[in-house]
């Protein structure tokens, strides 16, 4: 049996396997209403508390939104959205002081080497990781769905340069799936054919224009081939 | 009459250190630089670190033309060889270093090998703990560099006093240029291969020739600059002399400290503070030393800056009354140092 929590990337999986109710109920969560918006910018700032024996999850997300992950079933795949949303690190003031090696057009900002940058990334990201660790560390198995990678119109829409988008993009997930690997949890990655060689996902794998991050249908479809493989 | 008569208090042993408990033995420099309205710098062994931080914390001009992201904390700013010294060139423990990173800032020298490798990561060689798990690439390492030795340069051009704190006379030699390390290949990154460096203990007139060469390249570039020479009281870790590790230092700190003389009496603007003494002669009874009687106590630290701020003509402390110019960053930052050369002596802990 599959769980899906997190943010609105696994949205696009909840419109391909229909209604997660029935399965949300079974854990005692009643999201019938309401999983359209579980999104990340409430996930991410959820926390993780023990107490007891118990690890609960507080999500802002809904204010009565607590559950026990002690609780949960151990035979189950989890599918976790929300680690990778860090678009709002890509506006950040930093990236106008800094850049990297690799970006010598650049040349009137500080270099700053990979490993700064890494940091910069966790200073942002705080405790991003505290749901996937607890999962982790009670047993569950789990697994991290990656979102698709920039549409071709992420960078019109944040006004930024595409070649820094897809670095950013690049160092970006690089420190994510370097933290979720060191947990010891999965990713359910990016299928390298959803993207062109600049690194932008293919028109067919992307939500249309105002929609900034959100794969299409057919990206869905993909990342429940891989999930429905596992 | 003789010519001991009607000296000073401080030309007399009883007046000036029998009679006085060691905390207030004081007048121990007769001439220092107005350090009013100045741009500051600093580089050095890692005592020198105490200086640069006392520097910033009294609100003084201090220069740090490579100032961490405020994004990553002042820990792991500390950890990146950032809020160290005026520029990110990590702890430079000789003369010959000094000169050396001089000369490559200036163009006139390149070291031949200066990448180093460990486990797939990439170092730099000349300042191989700045980065604590290496860079991804020699690209990487080659990019950072020649940005720093621009920030090096600026330093250099821009300085109205130049703090250095001599530290050491051994050290490692490339056999291949002769480049200086500031620790053995294989203590941070790299492996020690004794056909491709070798052991060098500096003698002297070594020493005095790199320092005067130093100083007349940056009175080249920066003629009215002063130039605090001060010798770290920190003993050497280990030696690879062959000697007592008591003797080797003693000698290590010796020549040093003579060079320093002789160099404040030859060239003028250049200034002695005596950290060493403060610390390290028996009148202080060792009471600024650690347990270890090697590394000094905050304690130690603390007199050694008082007396450094008595001496001198300093503004009064206005930590938030700070130079405008976009190449001073008022930093204040406490905990401790980062000595390469302890990296020997956990080794040594781990091959026991």
């Amino acid at each position: 049996m599959n769980f899906y929590f997190g943010d609105s990337h696994s949205g696009y999986v909840y419109r391909g396997v229909g209604d997660f109710s029935a399965e949300f109920s079974s854990l005692g969560l009643d999201f019938s209403s309401q999983v359209d918006s579980v999104h990340a910018s409430r996930w991410i700032q959820s926390s993780v508390t023990e107490t007891g024996e118990e690890i609960n999850v507080l999500s802002p997300a809904f204010p009565e939104f607590k559950f026990s992950i002690s609780k949960l079933p151990d035979k189950v795949n989890y599918f976790f959205s929300s680690p990778f949303h860090g678009y709002h690190l890509l506006k950040h003031p930093f990236w106008d002081e800094y850049r990297t090696y690799k970006d010598l057009n650049r040349s009137s900002k500080r270099v700053v080497s990979l490993n700064v940058i890494d940091e910069f990334f966790s200073n942002g990201l705080q405790n991003r990781f505290a749901f996937i660790k607890a999962m982790k560390n009670s047993g569950k198995k789990i697994f991290v769905l990656e979102p698709p990678a920039p549409l071709p119109q992420t960078a019109d829409i944040f006004d930024v340069e595409p070649v820094f988008l897809i670095q950013f993009n690049h160092l970006y997930r690089n420190y994510v799936r370097n933290q979720i690997n060191h947990i010891g949890a999965n990713i359910i990655a990016t299928p390298p054919h959803t993207y062109d060689e600049r690194g932008f996902t293919l028109q067919q794998y992307a939500e249309p224009p105002p929609d900034e991050f959100h794969g299409s249908l057919s990206y869905s479809r993909e990342i429940l081939m891989q999930i429905y493989g596992i | 009459m003789h010519p001991y008569k009607n000296l000073p208090d401080r030309a007399y042993w009883k007046k000036s250190i029998s009679d006085m408990h060691p905390t207030c033995i004081s007048s121990l420099v007769v001439d220092f630089p107005n350090f009013r309205e100045k741009k500051i710098a600093t580089a050095g062994s890692c005592f020198a670190q105490h200086i640069g931080k006392a520097l910033q914390r009294k609100g003084l001009n201090y220069m740090d033309l490579e100032p961490p992201p405020r994004e990553i904390s002042e820990s792991k700013a500390l950890a990146f060889g950032y809020l160290t010294y005026s520029c990110r060139y990590g702890n430079i423990y000789s003369v010959g270093q000094l000169l050396q990173l001089f000369l490559e800032a200036f163009s006139q020298q390149k070291p031949v090998d200066y990448i180093w490798e460990r486990g797939g990561r990439f170092f730099d060689a000349m300042r191989p703990s700045i980065e604590p798990n290496g860079f991804s690439s020699r690209e990487e390492v080659e990019v950072l560099r020649s940005e720093h030795l621009e920030s090096v340069r600026e330093m250099f051009l821009n300085l109205d006093i130049f703090v250095f704190t001599l530290g050491l006379t051994e050290g490692w030699v490339s056999n291949l240029d002769g480049t200086i390390y500031p620790s053995a290949p294989g203590v941070i990154a790299g492996v020690f291969e004794p056909e491709k460096v070798s052991f060098k203990n500096f003698r002297y007139r070594e020493v005095y020739d790199d320092l005067r060469r130093f100083i007349e390249l940056l009175r080249g570039v920066n003629p009215a600059c002063s130039i605090v020479l001060t010798i770290s009281p920190v003993p050497l870790v280990a030696t690879a002399s062959a000697n007592h590790v008591l003797v080797a230092s003693t000698y290590s700190k010796a020549v040093l400290r003579s060079v320093a003389e002789d160099i404040t009496s030859d060239i003028d603007g250049v200034y002695y503070f005596p950290s060493f003494e403060i610390i390290s002669s028996h009148p202080y009874r060792a009471m600024f030393f650690d347990n270890n009687m090697r590394t000094v106590s905050q304690a130690g630290v603390d007199h050694v800056m008082k007396l450094f701020f008595d001496i001198g003509e300093f503004p009064d402390p206005h930590p938030d009354k700070i130079s405008d110019s976009t190449n001073v960053t008022p930093v204040y930052f406490k905990g401790g140092v980062n000595c390469d050369d302890e990296l020997i002596d956990k080794h040594l802990q781990a091959d026991l």
